[in-house]
Formats: C-alpha cells, sequence, structure tokens
C-alpha cells in the first residue's frame, strides 16, 4: 500500500475555486497552446525595429527640413503595423480556438474538468478582444520607445537640438490615440471574431474555406443575381470602415472621435451579432465532440 | 446510500442508428464496473452520457445529477481518463499540474507530484515527448490526484504493453481505490480485469446482454471439459456455450447444478473472456437465427 493513500476524509477539506480563477487559467492555457499570439507580433515588431533602425539615420536630414508629420511617421507606422497584425493573429486565432481542440481530440480533457463550456468560451473570446489588444499597446510603447531612444542618440550625436526634437513629439497624443484605435478596432471587429469563432466551433474541416466562402458566394450573388449593393456595401464599411468611423480630419491630422464613434448605429449592430454568436458558440460547444 | 449511475431506459440514436438501446444501469458506490462489448457496442457512447457529454433519451443520473444538465458542477466529482490521446501534446508535465491545481477544487497538487516521481515522467517533458505507456500513467497521475466520487476509464490501457496495463491497473487499485470510490472502465482486456472488477457488464449492439457481480463468479459459473461420449448429457444441462478443442469439448455453465456437472468432468471456474466469448456469440446466432 503506497504512502500516498490519502485518507477518505481528505475530500471534506476541498478549496472552492472562484469562477475568476477558472477563467484566469483557461486564458493561460490558451497562451501556451497558442503562442503565435504573443509570437508573431513580437516576430513583427522586431522586423519593424529594423526598418526603425534603417530609417532613423535619416532623422537629422528631415529635422533640418522641419517637417513635423514625417518626424512621427515612424512612430505611427509602428503602431499601425502591430496593430494590423494583432487583427490578422486574432483572426486566425479564433478559427482555430474551438476547431483545434476538437480535430486533436483534447476537448474530452478540457471537457473532464469542472470548466463550464461559458467560462471557457469566453476565455477564448477574450484573447482577441481583451489580451491582443493590451499586448499590443504594450508592444507598440516598447517598440516607440526604443525608436524614441535610438533617435534621440542620432539627433544629439549629429549635434542637433534634442529639445526641438522632442517638442514636436506627441508624447500625450499618441498613446491615447492608440489605445482608442485599439479599442475601436477589438469592438469594431468582434462580429468578425465572433463570426470566426463560431466557424471555428461549427465547421468539421476546412475552418477558413468555412469562414470565408459564405461570404463571397453572398458577395458573388448580390452583384450577379440580385444586382444590389446592400451586402458589398456593409461589408466594405467593416473591413475598411474601422478608421473613417472612429477618427476624424481637422487641419493637417486625423484626430480620434469616440462621439461620432459611438453614435454609429453600425457599431452597435456589429456589437449585438457578436454578442449573439458567441452566445451560440458556448451553445455549441457543449454539443461538440471530437472530429 | 445513493447509487452513484442510475440510467433507466438509456438511447441514443446516431445517424439512424441506435448506440444505445434502453439501457437500465445501476452502479452502487464502492463498485468497480467493467464494461466490456465488441467495436461499436456503445461502451463509449455510455461513458459520454454518463460524463455529460452527449445529449441522450431516457433517464440518468450520476452522484444525483443529469450529467448532461450539470457536466461542469458533476466534473467537481468525477475524473475522467480516455484512451492516451486527450492529452494536448503542446503541454508540459508542469503545465497540466499547474492547469488541474487552477482549475478543479479536488486537485491535489502533492498527490499528483507523488504519483509522478515514481516514474520517469520529468516535469519540463512535454506530452508529445513522452511515450504511449507514459502519456497514460501521467493521466492516471493526474486523475487519481483528484479526490473524486466516480472515475471513469474509456479504454484507458489500449495499445500499451502487458507491462504497463498491469502497472496502470495495480496503481489503481493500490493507490486509489477505496470503498468510497466508484470506478467503471471500459476495456478489451478482459482477462487482466477479471481479479479487479466486481462487477462485469456486456454490451453488445448498444444493449447491456449480461452483467454479473464478481465477487460470487465462481458460485454461478462453470466450465467442465467433457468427453466426447457424454456431449448429449452435457447438452441437457443447459450450457451457455460449447466450445471444442481437439479430444473433448468444453461446456461453459450458468447456474447449473454443481453436482450433475461433477459427473461430466472436472468443473473448473471459467476465465470471464469465457463467458464473454459465448455472450457475443450467442447474441450474434440469436440475431442472426431471428426473422428481421
Amino acid at each position: 500500500m503506497s504512502s500516498l493513500n490519502l485518507p477518505a476524509q481528505v475530500s471534506e477539506t476541498s478549496r472552492s475555486i472562484p469562477k475568476v480563477q477558472q477563467f484566469y487559467w483557461s486564458v493561460r492555457r490558451e497562451l501556451w497552446e497558442h503562442r503565435s499570439i504573443y509570437l508573431a507580433p513580437l516576430a513583427v515588431a522586431a522586423i519593424t525595429l529594423i526598418g526603425i533602425f534603417i530609417h532613423v539615420f535619416s532623422l537629422p536630414a528631415l529635422l533640418a527640413k522641419a517637417k513635423p508629420q514625417l518626424l512621427f511617421a515612424s512612430y505611427s507606422a509602428v503602431a499601425v503595423v502591430l496593430m494590423l497584425t494583432s487583427v490578422i493573429v486574432g483572426s486566425f486565432y479564433c478559427l482555430d480556438a474551438l476547431y483545434g481542440e476538437r480535430r486533436d481530440r483534447t476537448i474530452l480533457f478540457w471537457k473532464s474538468l469542472p470548466v463550464s463550456d461559458t467560462i471557457t468560451v469566453l476565455a477564448k473570446a477574450s484573447i482577441p478582444f481583451v489580451v491582443l489588444p493590451i499586448f499590443t499597446f504594450a508592444l507598440i510603447a516598447v517598440v516607440q520607445l526604443v525608436t524614441l531612444a535610438l533617435s534621440t542618440i542620432i539627433i544629439a550625436a549629429s549635434g542637433m537640438s534634442v529639445a526641438n526634437y522632442w517638442s514636436q513629439l506627441p508624447f500625450v497624443q499618441m498613446p491615447k490615440g492608440v489605445i482608442y484605435f485599439l479599442f475601436a478596432i477589438a469592438v469594431w471587429y468582434a462580429p468578425m471574431y465572433g463570426w470566426f469563432l463560431l466557424v471555428s466551433a461549427w465547421a468539421q474541416r476546412a475552418v477558413f474555406v468555412c469562414a470565408v466562402a459564405p461570404a463571397l458566394a453572398l458577395l458573388a450573388i448580390e452583384q450577379t443575381v440580385l444586382g444590389s449593393t446592400l451586402f458589398t456595401d456593409v461589408m466594405k464599411e467593416r473591413f475598411a470602415g474601422v478608421f473613417s468611423s472612429a477618427f476624424s480630419r481637422s487641419k493637417e491630422s486625423v484626430v480620434p472621435d469616440p462621439t461620432k464613434f459611438f453614435a454609429n448605429h453600425q457599431l452597435w449592430i456589429g456589437l449585438a451579432i457578436a454578442i449573439v454568436l458567441i452566445y451560440i458558440v458556448i451553445k455549441l460547444r457543449r454539443r461538440r465532440d471530437p472530429l | 446510500m445513493m447509487n452513484c449511475i442510475e440510467a433507466h431506459g438509456l438511447t441514443k440514436q446516431f445517424a439512424g442508428r441506435l448506440a444505445l438501446n434502453n439501457v437500465d444501469l445501476t452502479v452502487g458506490s464502492g463498485r468497480i464496473v467493467g464494461i466490456m462489448g465488441p467495436n461499436g457496442a456503445g461502451k463509449t457512447t455510455l461513458l459520454k452520457a454518463i460524463l455529460g457529454l452527449t445529449p441522450f433519451g431516457g433517464e440518468l443520473k450520476v452522484l444525483g445529477r443529469d450529467p448532461w444538465v450539470s457536466r461542469d458542477a458533476l466534473m467537481n466529482d468525477v475524473s475522467f481518463v480516455a484512451d492516451v490521446a486527450v492529452l494536448p501534446r503542446w503541454m508540459r508535465v508542469s503545465q497540466a499540474i499547474d492547469y488541474m491545481n487552477g482549475v478543479h477544487p479536488k486537485f491535489e497538487r502533492a498527490m499528483a507530484e507523488g504519483f509522478l516521481s515514481k516514474t520517469t515522467i520529468g516535469r519540463e517533458q512535454k506530452v508529445s515527448q513522452l511515450s504511449k505507456g507514459m502519456v497514460a500513467q501521467l493521466h492516471l497521475a493526474l486523475a487519481m490526484a483528484i479526490d473524486a466520487k466516480l472515475l471513469v476509464l474509456d479504454e484507458p490501457t489500449l495499445g500499451l504493453d502487458i507491462a504497463y496495463r498491469t502497472q496502470f491497473f495495480e496503481s489503481l487499485l493500490h493507490d486509489y481505490y477505496d470503498k468510497a470510490r466508484t470506478v467503471i472502465v471500459s476495456t478489451h482486456d478482459i482477462d487482466e480485469l477479471q481479479h479487479v472488477l466486481t462487477d462485469a457488464v456486456f454490451m453488445d449492439g448498444g444493449r447491456v446482454v449480461f452483467s454479473c457481480d464478481m465477487t460470487d463468479f465462481d458460485a454461478h459459473f462453470h466450465e467442465v471439459a467433457v468427453k466426447p461420449s457424454d456431449h448429449e448429457l452435457a447438452r441437457t444441462l443447459n450450457p451457455l456455450h460449447e466450445r471444442h478443442s481437439f479430444d473433448r469439448s468444453v461446456f461453459l455453465y450458468r447456474n447449473a447444478d454443481v453436482e450433475k456437472l461433477a459427473t461430466l468432468g472436472e468443473i473448473r471456474t471459467p476465465r470471464l473472456s469465457e463467458v464473454y466469448l459465448a455472450t457475443i456469440s450467442n447474441q450474434t446466432l440469436a440475431q442472426k437465427g431471428s426473422p428481421k
């Protein structure tokens, strides 16, 4: 008999585990499994930094011409590239999130633990809605700070005024704008993430095709048979319209316009659709088997 | 005491075929029940219904709960080991322990680590780096570290060699099982489990075709090797099955008159697999024999 054979009264002392803790560990296991969530943005950030490193040597020349927009163009470029990366990473993550666990049969293991389908699905949904935006913000901040450090060194070395350079940089507007834009992207693309999660939970094979084909088919049918542009316009607005919905032009720059953004009924319709889709995903996962 | 599992008229249809056909099953607390049957007999479907992984028709209560309605609550008291393929291959052993510790109120980290220290499994190894037998050991260690009331094993030793199989069930009995726990296991390794089980259940075609209490198996089942001259006499005693070998036939009996059997030859206790083969082949004969 093993010394590890604990007496039966151990059951009396069992802990109780808050749902928040189960959610936390569910998110952690997503990060263990899908390492591309942080590796892909890190790789893109590294490549961006190489670009910055080359670009930074032309700074003194730019500064001499005194074109402020160009001075912080590299900071904006960093932010846009990493935000775009987070949307792509989030999309591919969503497509695999509920398909992968069925494909490799691990759903049987996950479901053998006292974690509800609701917690599991919400933890998965939190990746594109919460984890990726926060991580992307941190990454953008780091890359921008490295850019700032490099620029400062180059400018100082070329004997120009560091104070002059710093005075032209949007130290407050930039991080505020990045946070706002990341938030806007998350809520604007919510129905897309919801749809990808749904397909991931539902499809028996070829998840990517299942996710994209219906939309392409609808577009084709609308344009060839129906001759209308309703669906086409909705899709165009959804995929290309996040920037124009969330920002407004003022003088020579663009500024965040939350008032316009929150007044846009399209935003709320999209969010409502996303909530319905995620609710369906929770119900679907309950019935899902390994493939 | 409440029964651990109570199923009445349990039915499940898959693509027009009955995977479970009106199954009645009662499992009391503290039993070790083996579920055996040919592939496609409905064993896995039954276990999935018990685990709340699939909806079903009929009535099923596990530890007093409807598993389909409250799977997550039920899993506080149930642990499950499937064949070796369900642990995530990307997972490190330490991650598996951390995760279980994080989500399961009845998981004892120290116990899991104790079980693993008896194996050669390293804490930083990934599941994908472990052999099949080691994955089974790992999964069993994780499952045994849960202070569950019911342990469900779905062909846990499938594809393992005999050393691992033996070790698997030995540690299950010695390190885990006590009278407060119930174990339900589906398996093909019938004879290896004969002396482990308290109950044997045979399934075929989605139905329970046989069940018996193993604690008095030898009082109910007998087999006798009979000379050819006595075959007719042996057949009058209602054998379950006869099996021909080169010079005599072995007749298998359930609840026969032991004194009469003694006149035919030496009485032995059959292996469970003999009873299984007799039951399943009779079942097949009955299905073929009956019109439609």
